[in-house]
């Protein structure tokens, strides 16, 4: 009992540090270091992934948010503006009345829908304690996460494969006139 | 960039690598998997590409290669999946085509290993010639 206090305690304050990051992330002026608090914001939520008891997704957290993510922003800033402009100030109190308005409104339906959630660790589908204990028969992995992957959601898997595969070659076709290609005359 | 990011980030690949090969070819046993393992291995590619610029990284892993390599990635995974429909089962058949294996040890799980190099040959050559355009745009003068 006495390690769960603790646990629940680190977890709290990871927590608040996660929305200290947060505003400290749209507060920065100088996008090249919001850039770098928006890695340690990845981090933290990978930490929280894990104490979760989802590795798998921590894994895929720290990977994705803090290694592509941080990598992407750092480039489109520097091909960018790296002082973030000052807004302008005509329409601002219109502006952020209209963005409280929307942060109220589902703030409201978040609160309203939460409470007909299952409690923590109760989930409504039976489906997942079936893969739990006939992975090792059916499969013989010990991922299970792995199994429930490749296996038995098989399709999904290769439908997200298939859209990256897509997404990529869609990339390639809208910026394949690009200037500053290596094989245009005026590069 | 200077010195001590090209030193670390030469340092520091080789590891990144390591721990990409583990994650994927022990996808079925301990965590992660192709994808992980994938995205792993385009943020060696990535920091090396920061450190040393692109030209550096061009000549070793070019352009078509990635495509080839994205491609590769993507056929090995819908072949692997047609075998089970070859021997009269259905797509996505595993064990039964495949061998089971003993689990725990890296030949286990029937075909989720295939699976697993497939998609990290998709993965990691997909973010790396995204990244590549991405380092290559520049925006149209007129």
């Amino acid at each position: 009992m006495e390690a769960l206090g603790w646990f629940n305690l680190l977890f709290n304050v990871l927590l608040i540090l996660l929305v200290v990051l947060a505003v400290i992330v749209v507060e920065l002026k100088d996008l090249l270091y919001a850039v770098i608090v928006a890695g340690v914001y990845g981090v933290i939520i990978g930490l929280l992934y894990f104490m979760l008891q989802a590795p798998d997704i921590a894994l895929t957290q720290i990977v994705v948010g803090v290694g592509i993510q941080t990598a992407i922003l750092v480039v489109a800033v520097s091909k960018t503006l790296r002082v973030e402009e000052k807004a302008s100030g005509k329409d601002l109190g219109l502006k952020a009345a209209s963005i409280a308005a929307v942060v109220i409104l589902t703030v409201i339906l978040v609160f309203t829908v939460v409470y007909d959630f299952p409690a923590f660790g109760q989930p409504v589908e039976r489906v997942g304690q079936y893969y739990v204990e006939n992975v090792l028969k059916d499969v013989g992995a010990w991922n299970a996460v792995g199994a429930i992957v490749w296996d038995y959601r098989g399709y999904d898997t290769l439908g997200e494969t298939l859209v990256l595969f897509t997404a990529v070659i869609v990339v390639l076709a809208v910026f394949k006139h690009a200037p500053g290609k290596r094989d245009e005359p005026n590069s | 960039m200077s010195l001590i990011v090209k030193t670390v980030s030469r340092m520091l690949t080789p590891v990144m690598l390591l721990v990409a090969a583990y994650i994927i070819l022990h996808g079925h046993i301990t965590h992660g998997g192709g994808f992980q393992g994938g995205v792993l291995v385009a943020c060696a590619f990535i920091l090396l590409i920061i450190a040393f610029g692109i030209d550096y990284v061009e000549a070793k892993v070019s352009f078509s290669f990635g495509q080839a390599f994205r491609s590769l990635g993507a056929t090995i995974i819908i072949i692997a999946a047609l075998v089970g429909m070859v021997f009269g089962f259905w797509f996505f058949k595993n064990v039964g085509v495949y061998p089971y294996g003993f689990p725990g040890e890296v030949f286990s799980a029937g075909s989720l290993i295939i699976y697993n190099l497939g998609e990290m040959a998709n993965v990691s050559a997909s973010f790396l010639v995204a990244f590549y355009f991405l380092i290559r745009f520049r925006r149209r003068r007129k």
